[in-house]
C-alpha cells in the first residue's frame, strides 16, 4: 500500500492560477473527497495526480518517490471519468479487462477477475454488450468495474456520478461507499455537491479559487468551518451570517446586544458572526432584547422544519422549535446558541472559543 | 368524410411532386451516364449528337479501347498515381487532422490555413509548377503528378478526418492511457478504430478527386508513360469529329473502378457521413 502526497502542487494557463499551492496528503486506504464550486482547480489537481495534466510547479510524491515525470500509463491509479469515456467500439468484457491487458495479464486470470468484478458491481448479464446499448447507470457501473479490477495504488473519481439521476446517484454512493471500504483502497473523489462529499469521505478537502480551504473530517467541517466560505459552502440550508462586535462579555449581533451566558477565548477580533439553522431558536417576540425577524415562509424538509424569516430585509433559515409551533407572519425574537456558533475575524478566519479546541487540528 | 377526402388527395399531390422533384434529379445525375453507356454499346453512333437507344448493339468500342487502344496504360497510371497519392494524402491528413484536434496552438487558424490552400484554382499554380519541373525534368512522370496531388489531397483529407476526429472524446484516451496503455497504443487501439469510418470517407473522396484530376494531368504530362484516364478520355474529342463509340466504352471502363470503391465502403461511407 502506498502513500501519496501533493507538494505545493500548482497549475497556470497563461495568467490564471488553476492550483494554487495545494499540499495534501492521502492517507492509506482513506475516501477523501475534493469538494468545491465549478472551477475552484479540484478536477486540475485530481488529474496531475492521475499524470493527465503537467504540474506548474510542486510534486507529487508516492512512497518518496516524485513521480511528475511518470506519464499516467506508468502511475498506476484507476480512474472514473464524469463522461463515463467506455470505449464504444468494445464490449463491457473487453473494457473492463482493458487495464489488466494493457498490464499483460494472463488470460485466466483476466477472466477471473472479470467474473469477480461482474458479480460485484451486478453486470454479469452484459459482458458482451457494448456500452451504447447500457442505461446509464449501467454505463458508470462498468466504468467503475474497469477501475475496480485492478487493484490500483488509489482510486481517482472525477464527478462520476454527476449526470445521473438522484436515486441512481444515491445508490451508487451507497455501493462505492461499501466496495472502498470493502477494498480498503485509497480513494479520491471529486465532486461540487457537498452533500454527497458529506455521505462518503473519511477526510474532505474544500478548495475554492485554486486553493485549498480546509481539510477535515465532515463532522469538524459542519462544526468548525476554518474561514467564512467554507462555512457558506458546507451545509444545507446554508449558515446564516451576521456582523458581530465583541466586548465586554457583551455581542452586538448586527448591532444588537447580546449577553452570552460565557464565552471562551479571545474574540477581541471577531468581526462577523455564522450560525446554523439549529443554533438559532425563534421565539415569540417579547419585550427581551434582541433581532426581531418575520416568518415568511414554513418549509416543511420531512422530520425537520425550517423557517425563513426577514430579519430587517436579511433573510435567515432557522429551526421550526419542537415545543411551539410558530406560523408565517409571526414576529419572532431570534436566540442564539452562542457555544455552537462560528466566529470570523476581518480576514475571514475561525476565531476559535477554546473550548472547542480539537484534537484533530484543522489545516490551511 | 369530405375533409378526409380532401386531405388523402392533397396528400397525393405532395407524393407526386415529391416523386417528379427525385426522378429529374435522376435524369439529370444518371441521364449523361446512361447516354454513355448506350453508347458505347452502339454499332454505328456517328449521328452529333448520338442517339440515345441505339437500334443495333456491339462490344466493339470495348474492345478497341481495351485491347486494340492503349486504354490499359492509362489504366496503369491513373491507378498507381491514385493510390500513392490518396494514400499519402490520407496519411498525413490523418496525424494532422488529429493533431489539430488536440494541440491546435493556432485555435483553428492553422486548420483554415490549410484549407486555404484549396482557394487557388489548379489552373493557376499548373505553369508555375510545370517551369518549376521542366528545370529538374520531371515533367511526364508520375512522382511530378502525385507531387502535384498532395496539396490538394492533403487538405481535403484533413478537413475530412478532422471532423471525425474532433468527435473522439478525449477522455476516452485519457482512460486509456490510466488503464496503463502508452500513447502509441492507444492512438492504434482507441483512436484509429473509432476513426476508420472518417478514414475510409476521407481516402474515398481524395481518390476520386485524384481520379478524375484533368487540369494539372494536361499541363504536366505529356504522353502515355504517365498520362492518366482524364486525359486519355479528352482525346476522343478530335479535330475530325468526336469519337462517340470509344469515347462511351472507354468511360464506363474509366468510372468502374471508383464504383467498385465506393461499394466497398458504402457500409463505412454511410456511417461517416450520418456520423455515426
Amino acid at each position: 500500500m502506498a502513500r501519496t502526497e501533493l507538494d505545493e502542487l500548482r497549475k497556470e494557463y497563461g495568467d490564471l492560477v488553476a492550483v494554487n499551492d495545494v499540499s495534501l496528503t492521502l492517507n492509506d486506504g482513506e475516501f477523501l473527497v475534493l469538494l468545491g464550486p465549478s472551477g475552484c482547480g479540484k478536477s486540475t489537481t485530481l488529474r496531475m495526480l492521475a499524470g493527465l495534466e503537467d504540474p506548474t510547479d510542486g510534486e507529487i510524491l508516492v512512497d518518496g518517490e516524485v513521480v511528475n515525470d511518470r506519464g499516467p500509463h506508468r502511475r498506476d491509479f484507476a480512474m472514473v471519468f464524469q463522461q463515463i469515456a467506455l470505449y464504444p467500439h468494445m464490449t463491457v468484457r473487453e473494457n473492463i479487462s482493458s487495464p489488466l491487458r494493457a498490464n499483460g495479464v494472463d488470460k485466466d486470470t483476466i477472466e477471473d477477475r472479470v467474473q469477480r468484478t461482474a458479480e460485484m458491481l451486478d453486470i454479469g448479464e452484459l459482458l458482451d454488450r457494448k456500452p451504447g446499448a447500457l442505461s446509464g447507470g449501467q454505463q458508470q457501473r462498468v466504468a467503475i468495474g474497469r477501475a475496480l479490477i485492478r487493484e490500483p495504488r488509489a482510486f481517482l473519481l472525477d464527478e462520476p456520478f454527476s449526470k445521473l439521476d438522484q436515486k441512481l446517484r444515491i445508490q451508487l454512493q451507497k455501493e462505492l461507499k461499501r466496495l472502498q471500504e470493502e477494498m480498503d483502497v485509497t480513494t479520491v473523489f471529486v465532486t461540487h455537491d457537498q452533500e454527497e462529499a458529506m455521505v462518503l469521505a473519511d477526510r474532505i478537502a474544500v478548495m475554492d479559487d485554486g486553493e485549498l480551504q480546509q481539510v477535515d473530517t465532515p463532522e469538524q467541517l459542519y462544526r468548525f468551518p476554518a474561514n467564512e466560505f467554507v462555512a457558506d459552502f458546507i451545509g444545507n440550508p446554508t449558515m446564516n451570517f451576521f456582523e458581530a462586535d465583541v466586548s465586554h462579555g457583551t455581542i452586538a449581533v448586527d448591532g444588537v446586544p447580546y449577553d452570552p451566558p460565557e464565552i471562551n477565548g479571545h474574540l477581541e477580533s471577531v468581526r462577523r458572526m455564522a450560525a446554523r439553522p439549529e443554533d438559532i431558536t425563534p421565539v415569540p417576540a417579547d419585550d427581551a432584547d434582541g433581532l426581531v425577524a418575520t416568518v415568511e415562509l414554513v418549509e416543511m424538509r420531512g422530520t425537520t422544519t425550517y423557517l425563513i424569516v426577514d430579519c430587517d430585509g436579511k433573510e435567515l433559515t432557522v429551526l421550526q422549535p419542537d415545543e411551539q409551533r410558530i406560523g408565517e407572519d409571526d414576529h419572532v425574537r431570534l436566540e442564539f446558541d452562542f457555544e455552537n456558533v462560528s466566529f470570523f475575524d476581518g480576514e475571514g478566519d475561525l476565531v476559535r472559543q477554546t473550548e472547542h479546541d480539537r484534537t484533530e487540528t484543522s489545516i490551511r | 368524410m369530405e375533409l378526409t377526402k380532401l386531405h388523402n388527395y392533397s396528400r397525393l399531390v405532395t407524393r407526386a411532386a415529391v416523386f417528379a422533384v427525385i426522378g429529374l434529379w435522376l435524369i439529370w445525375i444518371w441521364g449523361p451516364l446512361v447516354w454513355d453507356f448506350f453508347t458505347g454499346l452502339a454499332v454505328n453512333p456517328q449521328t452529333d449528337p448520338p442517339q440515345l437507344i441505339p437500334t443495333q448493339f456491339t462490344l466493339e468500342h470495348y474492345r478497341n479501347v481495351l485491347f486494340a487502344e492503349d486504354m490499359p496504360t492509362y489504366i496503369r497510371n491513373s491507378v498507381i498515381v491514385t493510390t500513392v497519392s490518396t494514400a499519402i494524402s490520407v496519411s498525413v491528413g490523418a496525424l494532422a487532422a488529429y493533431a489539430l484536434t488536440r494541440y491546435d496552438p493556432g485555435d483553428g487558424q492553422v486548420s483554415f490555413f490549410i484549407l486555404s490552400m484549396r482557394f487557388l484554382p489548379p489552373i493557376a499554380v499548373a505553369i508555375p509548377i510545370y517551369m518549376m519541373f521542366v528545370g529538374i525534368g520531371w515533367i511526364n512522370t508520375w512522382r511530378v503528378l502525385i507531387l502535384a496531388y498532395l496539396p490538394i489531397g492533403i487538405p481535403i483529407s484533413t478537413w475530412i478526418m478532422l471532423i471525425f476526429f474532433q468527435r473522439i472524446p478525449k477522455e476516452l484516451e485519457e482512460a486509456s492511457r490510466i488503464d496503463g496503455w502508452s500513447r502509441i497504443q492507444t492512438w492504434r487501439r482507441v483512436v484509429l478504430p473509432l476513426a476508420a469510418p472518417g478514414i475510409s470517407s476521407a481516402a474515398i473522396l481524395t481518390a476520386i478527386l485524384m481520379w478524375n484530376e484533368y487540369v494539372l494531368a494536361l499541363v504536366l504530362t505529356t504522353t502515355k508513360e504517365a498520362q492518366t484516364i482524364p486525359i486519355y478520355l479528352a482525346g476522343f474529342v478530335t479535330t475530325r469529329g468526336i469519337l462517340w463509340g470509344r469515347m462511351g466504352a472507354a468511360t464506363m471502363i474509366a468510372i468502374t473502378p471508383i464504383v467498385i470503391l465506393s461499394f466497398l465502403a458504402q457500409e463505412r461511407l454511410v456511417a461517416g457521413f450520418t456520423l455515426e
